[in-house]
């Protein structure tokens, strides 16, 4: 093995402790501390979320889709229906949705809604605190 | 862990890696209305994906119908296979992701928004100076990786926002574990140039 793929593997290593959460050990290069930097973009990269009113409304077409036994092989694109207006679904569990041990940056619709590091709003915290709250489900 | 799956018609079993998602796959495909879990999981990520790749909230929304119609279409066809692009389905999804990013961006015209820029500019009322500094890191960051070639910021985005491993990176990217591994510590290396004071 060489020494730079070496150390591309311990630096996977350590990326994986930091996303669990974890603090690692330093993994340098000739450059320097690589870990560090990994740090960095794990606080700062945000994961961003789209407008509830997007989610929705795509929700409902895929319902639709589904309705129509679409998934059967075959089927396509071009045949979808419509969106069909139908009461919002509710939001899948915290588990189904991915939240995580660690709490990450997340920024909905172009706004910060909850994050580690830089700035969280009010507002953004409690619609994400409030779509958290709602039970799992299906589709309606 | 591992189980027994269904692989190629042609081959009678294969033995592929636990898929978290095989019981939601298996339930939509008997019952369609049931790939709402698996939408309402991964929604925030491909669209993430997307938004990072376009910095185009609309054309980012465009690219996650895309991607959502298509897995729905497109999931009585996809077997688990264990490796390669159809080895979970989440990799499967991802590949569906980077392939419409692909075919978008060869057709996007709009002038692209900055939308990271937007979210980096918002501030609580009372922004202190530690506050200040911290931003103006993230700053550097999130210019060093929009200045990354394509496919090292594919692999940071995919990496550090979504959370995918390099073995599964290197199934959406049909590249091998180890060659993800290096993308990404070239990556690092030279966001962390652009990072230093």
């Amino acid at each position: 093995m060489t020494g730079g793929s070496d150390i591309a593997d311990r630096l996977d290593q350590a990326i994986d402790s930091l996303l669990r959460g974890q603090e690692t050990g330093r993994v340098a290069d000739g450059g320097g501390d690589l870990t560090a930097t990994a740090r960095t973009l794990r606080d700062v990269l945000p994961r961003f979320h789209p407008r509830f009113g997007f989610e929705e409304l795509l929700a409902d077409r895929l319902a639709g889709l589904s309705r129509a036994g679409s998934p059967v092989a075959g089927t396509s694109l071009s045949a979808l229906p419509e969106p069909i207006p139908l009461p919002l679904p509710v939001a899948a569990s915290a588990a189904a949705r991915g939240w995580h041990r660690r709490r990450r940056g997340l920024v909905a619709g172009g706004a910060i809604a909850s994050g580690v590091s830089l700035v969280i709003p009010l507002a953004g915290a409690a619609i994400v605190m409030w779509r958290r709250s709602r039970s799992s489900g299906g589709w309606l | 862990m591992f189980w027994k799956g269904r692989g190629r018609a042609d081959a009678a079993s294969v033995v592929v890696p636990f898929d978290a998602d095989r019981p939601a796959v298996e339930a939509a495909k008997r019952e369609p209305g049931a790939f709402a879990s698996l939408y309402r999981k991964y929604v925030a990520q491909i669209y993430s994906l997307a938004l990072y790749e376009t910095r185009d909230p609309y054309a980012a929304e465009d690219i996650t119908e895309a991607v959502f119609l298509r897995a729905l279409t497109g999931l009585s066809r996809f077997r688990e296979q264990g490796s390669g692009r159809d080895s979970t389905f989440r990799v499967w999804l991802f590949a569906i992701a980077r392939n419409v990013v692909s075919n978008e961006r060869r057709t996007q015209r709009r002038h692209p928004h900055s939308p990271i820029d937007q979210a980096i500019d918002l501030r609580a009322p009372d922004d202190p100076a530690a506050t200040i500094e911290r931003r103006l890191e993230a700053q550097r960051a999130w210019d060093a990786v929009m200045a990354l070639p394509e496919d090292r910021r594919q692999a940071i985005v995919l990496r550090f926002v979504d959370e995918l491993s390099a073995r599964e990176i290197g199934q959406v990217m049909g590249r091998s574990e180890g060659a993800v591994r290096v993308l990404i510590h070239r990556a690092l290396a030279s966001i962390r140039g652009s990072l230093a004071p």
